[in-house]
Formats: structure tokens, sequence, C-alpha cells
């Protein structure tokens, strides 16, 4: 031991227990907040980027009370408005697959055409071979691994609503990097999704809508349920509330465990700020008798301080990016998400939140340093011929 | 080489615990002398050495160590001070009790950012001269109360101060231990260091190595003899 620095040091490891004891309450709370902030934003901007994919306005219709099919044809009507972009109907549905238990989103497009193979190839590994037959399907990756489990590697039976048995080739998986979106679905051609759900031909189950002009999506919407009196209109902004609702409701856990994490922090500083143990005055006094100057002194103490809440800081920052980006957040994230059999396996986006990083730092390392150094700078000045009583 | 004129110390004045711990002190130790301030609790013998060593500052009235006024210095010039021309050996000791016997010793010289020889070479000299070399490892909370005292004068002395101030050096140790620091204090008071010992042990009244005891009694001098 030669230094100041040395000192410092070997002063954090005499009081071994306590300052470990310090050391892990600080890291654990600043991983705790990191963690919750890096979370929220990923979440955020991977919401809002699926937020602003959705259509413009979606119309449903409902008979007492609940969604059912729509005529088709008025998706013709809706276009002609003024205003309207396009209106698109679409055909899709869940589909309960028993055995494992889980739902699959079944999504009907426009027959596979060449051109639609194309763009299909960018997003999907496909069997070329098989995409041109009939009765094909593309899967997600959660899909393909499901069916496999259940020696489904090919094609899949679908029961339909008469019991009746449906026959669908698998000519293609989602590639991972669209996990997100694509997991539990299943796309196939517009017919085959009525077959398999009974529909007439005639219906579809939703009217999707794109508006040239985003500030004239709620005249729009207002115009097509005066229109159609059995639809409910359901615009983008509608959607991104009650999306910002569960996400609210979902914060407020983490607002809870944000709580916990700041009052243990207020009391470790609550515990240095309100002075030093007599051992520790009397150390000072030694110090002050034995030829330290009050800025030797609490160099030593800002040199501790560094060592705990700084070294904590870089630790915890670490280790919470680590078990968002790295891990995926066990445990917290599907807090957030809810529970879901093949939701799980996509990636948050690595954004990193360095604003709030920086804000996390500013509210805590400055305010351990100081809350260690004013007690022990009033104990050098005031009160160091106590040693010598 | 210490001077002590018309020091006043009041603490807490003009509050309802006003404590008056000297007043009107005035007395000076010449160099290689060595000085046994004597009274019962209480009257001020502490609150004496911690003026002199610039601790704390006299309420009226100047302390003057080798022509330095240090009851008007600053509070980092006061420390410089007491590293250069004080060594301090408490009542107690007060050694760090979870740091090795090394590191207490060296202690002083931590803030001085000496090169490592320097101070090796500095704690080397005092830890065989007050053999306590073969314990350097040793925590000071696992030594002997003879193994502390001499800890505690190898770390007042590791500076080679010209000033060693004593603060009832002896309060904690058997007649045997306060023998041997008698001892001690002989030898450095043959090494030509100044000496101020603080104490109410019968042990250090009337040695023939005083130069001069003066007695103590509620903050004034009620006795000097020669
Ligand atoms: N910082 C202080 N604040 C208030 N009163 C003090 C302070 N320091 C000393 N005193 C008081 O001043 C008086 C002298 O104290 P001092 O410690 O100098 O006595 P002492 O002669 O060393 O006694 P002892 O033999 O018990 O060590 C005591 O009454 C003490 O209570
Ligand atoms: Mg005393």
């Amino acid at each position: 031991m030669k230094n100041l620095f040395a000192f410092a040091l070997s002063s954090l490891t005499r009081r071994g227990s306590k300052n470990f004891f310090i050391f892990t309450i600080f890291t654990l709370m600043i991983f705790i907040l990191a963690a919750i902030f890096t979370i929220t934003h990923a979440l955020k901007s991977e919401m809002f980027m699926t937020l602003d994919a959705l259509p413009d306005i979606t119309v449903q219709r409902v008979v007492a009370g609940k969604q059912t099919d729509i005529e088709a044809s008025r998706s013709e009507t809706i276009a002609g408005m003024f205003g309207v972009a396009d209106a698109v109907p679409r055909v899709w549905g869940y589909y309960y697959f028993a055995k494992a238990g889980v739902n699959f989103s079944i999504v009907g497009v426009e027959a596979f055409g060449t051109s639609y193979k194309k763009s299909l190839d960018v997003v999907a590994e496909t069997y070329a071979d098989r995409l041109m037959e009939e009765n094909t399907m593309i899967v997600g990756p959660g899909v393909a691994e499901t069916l496999k489990r259940h020696f489904f590697s090919d094609y899949f039976y679908f029961v339909k609503p008469d019991g009746d048995l449906k026959k669908v080739t698998i000519a293609g998986v989602f590639k991972p990097s669209t996990v997100l979106e694509s997991n539990d679905i299943i796309v196939m051609e517009i017919g085959l999704v009525r077959d398999i759900f009974g529909m007439d031909d005639t219906m579809a189950t939703d009217i999707v809508v794109r508006v040239a002009n985003p500030e004239e999506i709620p005249t729009i919407a207002r115009k097509i349920s005066e229109i159609y009196p059995d639809t409910r209109v359901v615009t983008k902004e509608d959607l991104k509330i009650s999306y910002q609702n569960v996400f609210d409701y979902k914060s407020g856990i983490f607002l809870a465990l944000f709580i916990i994490a700041i009052f243990t922090f207020f009391i470790i500083i609550y515990d240095k700020a309100s002075g030093l143990s007599s051992e520790e005055k009397r150390e000072i006094g030694i110090l002050k008798a034995l030829g330290w100057k009050i800025g030797d002194i609490l160099q030593v103490k800002f040199f501790e301080a560094i060592v705990i809440s700084f070294g904590g800081y870089l630790l915890a920052v670490t280790l919470a990016l680590g078990y968002v980006f790295g891990l995926d957040a066990p445990l917290m994230r599907s807090l957030f998400m809810g529970y879901s059999v093949l939701k799980p396996p996509f990636e948050l986006p690595f954004v990193l939140d360095v604003g709030t990083l920086a804000l996390i730092f500013f509210a805590t390392v400055p305010v351990y340093i100081a809350a260690t150094l004013i007690p022990s700078w009033k104990a050098a000045t005031l009160e160091a011929d106590e040693v010598i009583r | 080489m210490i001077e002590v004129l018309n020091v006043t110390k009041v603490f807490n004045p003009g509050r309802p615990n006003e404590m008056t711990a000297l007043e009107d002190v005035s007395f000076s130790v010449g160099e290689n002398e060595l000085v046994i301030l004597k009274g019962p609790s209480g009257s001020g013998k502490s609150t004496l050495l911690s003026l002199i060593a610039a601790l704390q500052k006299p309420t009226s009235g100047e302390v003057v160590v080798e022509g330095t006024r240090v009851s008007k210095l600053p509070d980092d010039f006061a420390a410089l001070f007491r590293r250069e021309k004080i060594g301090f050996i408490f009542q107690k000791f007060n050694l760090i009790p979870t740091l090795s016997v090394f590191d207490n010793i060296v202690t002083p010289l931590i803030p001085e950012k000496l090169d490592e020889s320097e101070l090796m070479a500095k704690a080397e000299r005092v830890m065989e001269e007050f053999s306590i070399a073969h314990k350097r490892y040793e925590p000071a909370k696992n030594l002997s109360g003879g193994e502390q005292q001499r800890t505690a004068i190898a770390r007042a002395l590791v500076n080679d101060p010209p000033i060693i101030l004593a603060d009832e050096p002896t309060a904690n140790l058997d007649a045997k231990l306060s023998a041997a620091f008698l001892e001690y204090v002989r030898r450095i008071k043959e090494e030509g260091k100044t000496i101020v010992i603080a104490t109410h042990d019968p042990l250090f009244f009337g040695l023939d190595i005083a130069d001069r005891e003066i007695e103590l009694r509620d903050g004034k001098i009620v006795k000097s003899e020669e």
C-alpha cells in the first residue's frame, strides 16, 4: 500500500462485507432500472414499427355483438369513396390445433402467382416445385416446428367445420428474421382459407382500407359506419391507443419494480448521508492527526465511492444489456408480452437508449458520491480532534 | 521550539454548554526537552496537545512552533506542518485495527507520494528500531498490547519529526509495558527529539529525564517545576 488509491481499495476491503452489500444492492438496483428502461424502449420501438404497418382503417361486421363475416363486395363501395386509396377484403382466422393446444393464424392471400412467388422468396424458404401446386401453404417457423413435432413435416390435414379433412402441403417456411410477425402464421390461397373455415365465397373476415391523407382517416371512418350501420370501424389511432393501454398496464408492474429499486437506493443514500460510524470518524481523526490534508481524506473517500458507484453502474449496465439483448430478457419479457406458446422466440430489437442510461447514471453515481463525501467532509473539517480526547 | 502564549480555548462559546477548557496558558518547550503535562481528567491536557499540533485553533493567544504561528495556519498548511514536524502517540494508540502493522506505520507517508523504495526504507528503519518488523503483515487488531505500543511509536517516528506528542500513552498498559514505554521515551529523547507527554500516570512524575512538569487544573497552570 503506497498511495491514496491503494489506501482506498484497502479501506473498501477492510469494511468488506458492508461495502460488498452496498455494491450488490447498488448494482442490482441499476440493473433493474436499466433493464426495465431498455426493454420498454425496445418494445416501444418494436410496437410502433408494427403499428405503422397496420391498415389505416379496418372494417368488421358485428352481429349481436359478435364479429362475423362481411360481404367482400362492400370493399368496392368503400374503395369508391372520396379519399380512399384502396379497400381490400381479407380472409383470415385462427385455427386451433388441439394436439399441441395452440392457435395458428391462417391468412388468405390472392393466388400464389409468379410475381407473388418472387416476393415470397425474400421472406421465406420456399420449395419452388411445390409452390405452384394446388393446396399449398407457407408457414411461420413456429408452426413448422409444432407440426414437425407431430409428424407433419410436409403436409397437414385441416379439419373443416363439417368434419371433412383438407390436406395442405407445406411449400415454404418464413425466414427467422421476420419471426415476430410470422411465427405463428400460415399463409395460403384465399379460396383455400374459405374452404377450411367453411366460409361462403362472397364473404371475407374484414376489409382493410388505405387512406391517402392520414388526416381524413376519422372522417372516412365515420362515413363508412354511416353507410354500413352493422359494422365496427377501427382506425389505426384506436389500435394505437388500445395497445398503449395494455402497454401502460404492463408498465405498472415495472413501475412497482422501479419504485422498489429507487426506494432501496434512497435507503443506501440515507444511511450514507446520515453520518459516519464512530469507527469511521475515528479513522478520519487519526489520519488528520497523522498529517493528512482534508483533500487527501476526501480523495480516498472519492476513490471508494467511485469504485462502488461507477463500478456498480458499469457492471449493472453491462449485465442489463446482456440480459435484454443477449438472453432476450427471460422473465421480464414474458411479464410484458403476455404468455403465448408460439410467441416467445423473437429477439428484442437492439435499440440502445443512451439518453436514459445517461439519466440513470446522473441520478445515481453522483448522488452516491455526494452522499459519501459530504459526511466525510464534515467529519474531516469539524470533528477531527475527537480522536485525541 | 514550542511556545504557548496566553492561550485560551473556549468550546461552544455563547451557548449554554460553553466550556472553558484552557485559560491564559503560557509556557515554552526548548529543543530536545521533555515536558510532562499532568493534571486530573478534564483539566485540558489533550486540548493543549491538539492546539500544539494545530488540530484546533485557540480562542485567543498563540502557539508558535519553530517560528511558525501554527495557531494561524489554514487547514492544509496545518496538515503539512503536522506531517513534517509532529509525531503523535495517542491514548489507546489508535491504530487502524484492520490494517497490517506495516500499513499502519506507513499511513503518515501515503499523502507524500514517495517512491516505493523510499517508503520501504523509512518503514524498515522504524520497524527494526522498535522490534516489530517480524509482525509486519499482522493486522493491528491481532497484536498484543506491547506490540501495539511499539507499532504506534514506530508510526509516530516514521517521518522523523522533531516533535513527539503523546497523550496518555500508558493509560491502558500494565506496569511492565509502561516501564518499557519509558525506556522508548528515553531513547527518543537521546535521538534529539522534543517531547511533550500528557499523562496522569505517576510513573512520569519526578522523572530524571524530564526537563519540566506542568500541572494543569481546570484549564489553568497551577504549577510548573524544572
Ligand atoms: N470538542 C469539544 N467540545 C466541547 N468540549 C470539549 C471539547 N474538547 C474538550 N472539551 C472539554 O474540555 C475540557 C478539557 O478536555 P481535555 O480532553 O483537554 O481534558 P484532559 O485533561 O485531556 O482529560 P483526560 O485526562 O480525561 O483525557 C473537558 O471538560 C472536555 O469535556
Ligand atoms: Mg485527554
